[in-house]
């Protein structure tokens, strides 16, 4: 069966497809495969067989760092941010999308531009002001201001814009049903698709947050994972035990991978989305 | 509106406990303090007297104290060979006494002839006498013992004379309203009340000058009394609504020199929830109740005193001050009390007002978002741009105003330069390969004639890497592109790609290159995505009605997609920017964090980073912050401009 031009040229685009899929994976693989070799075997040269050295390795990082509380901590932090980002940026959404109040769009305005200002501007006006509120080395400042997630409050609107009618809240309110169970029992329910979305968001963002935590959180015992991994840049010890310093990335790549495969559809679909309307 | 009523009621009665709070809460605190600063150090004995006998409540029992005292202070002056003073001593009784007669002539008046519920605007006024009383004590107290510092204690006496003038305008309004019969028992209805309001309103404000005068005045005239009370002055100096901020410098100098650090925060922190609540019932209610404002500012007074009281106890307890240790504990159920109640009224109020037109639900909503937002957001970045004028080296450190010296050193700062151009380097081959990618994936996936498949699986994968930890990717890149035993070098060397090694993150050239492909690598399949749903909203007819013509794919790319693509390329471009221009994790993880292989990777945003967090330098990393924000603003206004300008030529309709 003789090819046509334009299959060959498919052949060769999903080649180039594939070699950039690779490209995107490679440095993961690499990750990965390294990190159940051994030292010595790393040193040695890298091959794509991968070695049964995990655990020793995992073990010798252990030593080192308590990569698990770490963990933890990241996980207390992401926890806490999911739960202010979801309940308070869809309070806040539903605020501005269903009522009518004076200064409402200044409000949204002044909003919408801070979106636009880079978090390094107040960094330090921010360390400073933990300073003096004593919530240095806390995770207050890492959870407390997700409460303002202006993208999250931002990209909910829109959905309840699209989906919910005002007219709902209408018939709850003449059957008797107060303000907040309004948001409570219909317009939250109803928007959880974009709430989720967001929430996924959040703790992917809360999980890779690194400046912030590393300005604030100085002991060692409550330091999040991203700290950890980057403090192993300093240890002179683990410092030539790569397939140790492998695991320690993998591990801490891990989670994120797991939500990625997981919530994959929701994640490109809500970036999507938020491209097209915002 | 009937539960508008109801709630409003239900508002004024929390008040009314906060109020009755508030009034004992003074009292607590006037007959605390006094005793607790005499055990402190006995040399103020004086000062504690005069104050402690400025309680309207204790005075009767003072009086004897006072009169003993002042005899005593005569016996030690003639002792000394000095004139005795028993006259102006005579003169702060009977001053005293006027003032406590028309308080209580003032309070007997309004719980008689005011409905019950409202006689709590009294209580306030009271207050404000009180600290009013305070003060002439204290300025007769200096005046008779050779004027200390009678510069500094006279100044508020004008004040002074201002409020008392007031308050018998006030009192004269009140007998004239008595005397014309509206302001009676029966025909005293809400009309009635507003008037009073009206007068009432006037006198908060100023007893919320009185609180300001008293929380400035009193901390330095008993620093300027005695070293030992220093630690007081430091806890009432944080205090003070206006000063605080001026005020939080100098206690925290205070505190750090004698290792107490901790202290100061707690009571920063206990301040600011004070603060906030007050300042939120404060504005709330001004927008919404105009006439009911009064109240917010009495709860004002009330959590002064509730500020002051927490600071002495908790001084109390720091110090182990053992004698007064059971009275000052007695304050704390009353200072959690006042708190509930106030919460309680916040709510109240809101939701009261609220209920008058359902719209004002959506403050009710926001409130939260926007205190974040405010406190964590606008606030952080104002403070930012105030310390660009200060030299203000440590969070820790004292520092002053010194008007445009980070900003001239800014202007000729050579390293800025060149953390600016390494960014620009950087960023710049960042965004050709990361656009230039994604371009080249638009225009397979959106072909016509090629239809290909899979496209959710591939731009998955593409943005893989946009969501991984970049402090691991920094990591993983650090080990990959080590020099001998990196994986990348093995693998490159091994397929035969390269000769031998490359040292990537020894030479400046290859550093630079890494960080930007990676960054491309990174954020490739979010151009990508962008790209995409940008390209959806093209309707297919055009490229259908452009292939009929007999365009080539080069052509519909160039001709259709791009222009249609514009906004999106604009959008994708300039948050690329803002963020390429922060660039930070990668820089100072890749290498020795303060820009290594010979400053090639010094960015904008590390420089930043460096300048506080190693040379404790914050005024000059405030300075570059800004600076940083001004060259993104200037660029991509630059860049929007030029697009649209372009656009406006007519490229396209």
């Amino acid at each position: 069966m003789k090819l046509t031009r334009l299959q060959i040229e498919r052949a060769l685009l999903y080649v180039f497809l594939f070699i950039i899929v690779a490209i995107c994976l490679i440095p993961f693989i690499m990750m990965i495969i390294n990190s159940t070799r051994s030292a010595s075997d790393i040193v040695a040269g890298f091959t794509l067989v991968p070695g049964n050295q995990f655990w020793p390795n995992f073990n010798a990082l252990e030593s080192y760092v308590d990569i698990w509380q770490g963990m933890i901590n990241s996980a207390i932090v992401s926890t806490g941010v999911i739960i202010l980002t979801a309940y308070f940026s869809a309070l806040t959404a539903f605020g501005f999308e269903f009522y009518d109040f004076k200064g409402k769009n200044f409000l949204f305005g002044m909003v919408l531009l801070m979106m636009m200002v880079p978090v390094q501007l107040g960094l330090l006006g921010f360390y400073d002001l933990n300073y003096r509120l004593g919530l240095l080395d806390s995770y207050i400042p890492l959870i407390l201001p997700s409460i303002a997630n202006i993208g999250a409050m931002f990209f909910i609107r829109q959905y309840m814009a699209s989906t919910i009618h005002r007219a709902l809240l209408e018939a709850a309110r003449i059957d008797g049903s107060t303000e907040l169970a309004i948001f409570h029992k219909i317009v939250f329910p109803l928007s959880l698709p974009a709430i989720a979305t967001m929430s996924i968001m959040a703790f992917i963002g809360s999980w890779n947050n690194y400046m912030t935590p590393l300005i604030l959180i100085q002991s060692v015992e409550k330091k999040t994972l991203p700290l950890l991994v980057a403090a192993l840049r300093g240890a002179r010890v683990i410092q030539q035990n790569y397939g140790a310093i492998y695991s320690a990335i993998t591990v801490s790549v891990l989670p994120i991978l797991v939500i990625f495969v997981l919530f994959s559809r929701y994640i490109i679909s809500g970036i999507s989305a938020g491209s097209v309307k915002g | 509106m009937s539960s508008l009523k109801k709630n409003l009621n239900r508002v004024l009665i929390g008040l009314n406990a906060v109020f009755v709070a508030s009034f004992f809460m003074n009292w607590i605190t006037l007959v605390n303090i006094p005793s607790f600063i005499s055990s402190a150090n006995k040399g103020l004995l004086d000062v504690v007297q005069i104050i402690g006998g400025v309680s309207p409540i204790r005075i009767m029992g003072r009086m004897a104290t006072i009169r003993q005292y002042l005899v005593d202070y005569n016996v030690k002056l003639i002792a000394n060979g000095r004139m005795p003073k028993g006259i102006p001593a005579e003169t702060n009784i009977s001053i005293w006494i006027i003032i406590i007669m028309i308080l209580l002539v003032l309070t007997i008046l309004g719980m008689v002839l005011i409905p019950k519920k409202k006689y709590t605007a009294l209580l306030p006024l009271t207050s404000s006498l009180m600290y009013g009383g305070i003060l002439t004590q204290f300025v007769l107290f200096i005046r008779t013992n050779n004027g200390l510092s009678d510069q500094t204690v006279a100044k508020p006496t004008g004040i002074f004379v201002i409020l008392v003038l007031l308050a018998i305008v006030n009192i004269f309004i009140a007998v004239f309203l008595f005397v014309d019969g509206e302001f009676s028992i029966t025909t005293l209805g809400e009309q009635g009340v507003r008037k009073g309001m009206i007068g009432l309103n006037v006198l908060f404000i100023l007893s919320f000058f009185g609180n300001w005068i008293h929380l400035q005045e009193t901390p330095m005239f008993i620093a300027r009394e005695g070293q030992g009370v220093d630690k007081v002055i430091a806890i009432f100096g944080d205090y003070n609504l206006f000063k605080l901020f001026s005020t939080v410098g100098e206690a925290k100098n205070y505190f750090a020199s004698n290792g107490l650090e901790q202290m100061s925060q707690l009571n920063t922190q206990i301040w600011i929830i004070l603060f906030g609540a007050t300042t939120l019932v404060s504005l709330v209610s001004l927008i919404v109740m105009k006439t009911k404002y009064s109240l917010p500012i009495a709860l004002f007074n009330a959590f002064n005193g509730a500020a002051f009281t927490i600071g002495f106890y908790l001084f109390a307890h720091k110090y182990n001050v053992t004698r007064d240790d059971v009275q000052i504990a007695t304050v704390s159920p009353f200072v959690l009390i006042l708190l509930l109640l106030s919460i309680y009224a916040c709510i109240s109020i809101s939701v009261a007002l609220a209920e008058r037109n359902r719209n004002n639900y959506g403050y009710v909503f926001i409130a939260p978002f926007f205190l974040t937002f405010f406190t964590f957001l606008i606030y952080p970045n104002l403070q930012t741009l105030y310390f660009t004028f200060t030299n203000k080296t440590t969070a820790v450190a004292d520092f002053e105003l010194v008007g445009f010296e980070n900003w001239s050193r800014f202007v000729g700062d050579a390293q800025f330069r060149m953390a600016f151009v390494n960014t620009w380097q950087i960023w710049g081959l960042n965004i050709i390969v990361q656009l230039g990618l994604a371009l080249i994936l638009v225009f397979i996936f959106y072909d016509i004639t090629w239809q290909m498949k899979g496209m959710s699986f591939f731009r998955t994968v593409f943005y893989l890497p946009n969501l991984i930890t970049l402090a691991s990717v920094a990591m993983l890149f650090r080990i990959l592109l080590d020099w001998k035993y990196g994986a990348i070098n093995q693998a490159l060397v091994g397929m035969g790609v390269l000769q031998t090694e490359v040292p990537w993150l020894l030479e400046p050239g290859w550093a630079q290159f890494w960080v930007a492909i990676i960054g491309a690598w990174m954020w490739f399949g979010n151009s990508f995505l962008f790209l995409m749903a940008g390209v959806q909203g093209i309707s297919r007819d055009y490229f259908e009605a452009a292939k009929v013509d007999g365009a080539s794919r080069i052509q519909m790319f160039t001709g259709i997609t791009l222009p249609l693509l514009r906004p999106i390329m604009l959008y994708v471009t300039i948050t690329s920017l803002i963020g390429g221009m922060q660039i930070f994790e990668m820089p100072q993880l890749l290498t020795d964090g303060i820009g290594a292989p010979g400053n090639s990777l010094l960015t904008m945003t590390l420089m930043l980073y460096n300048q506080y967090f190693k040379y404790k330098n914050m005024a000059y990393a405030s300075t570059v912050a800004y600076g940083l924000f001004f060259v993104t603003l200037f660029f991509t206004l630059t860049y929007y401009l030029i697009v649209y300008a372009r656009r406006d030529k007519g490229g396209v309709n």
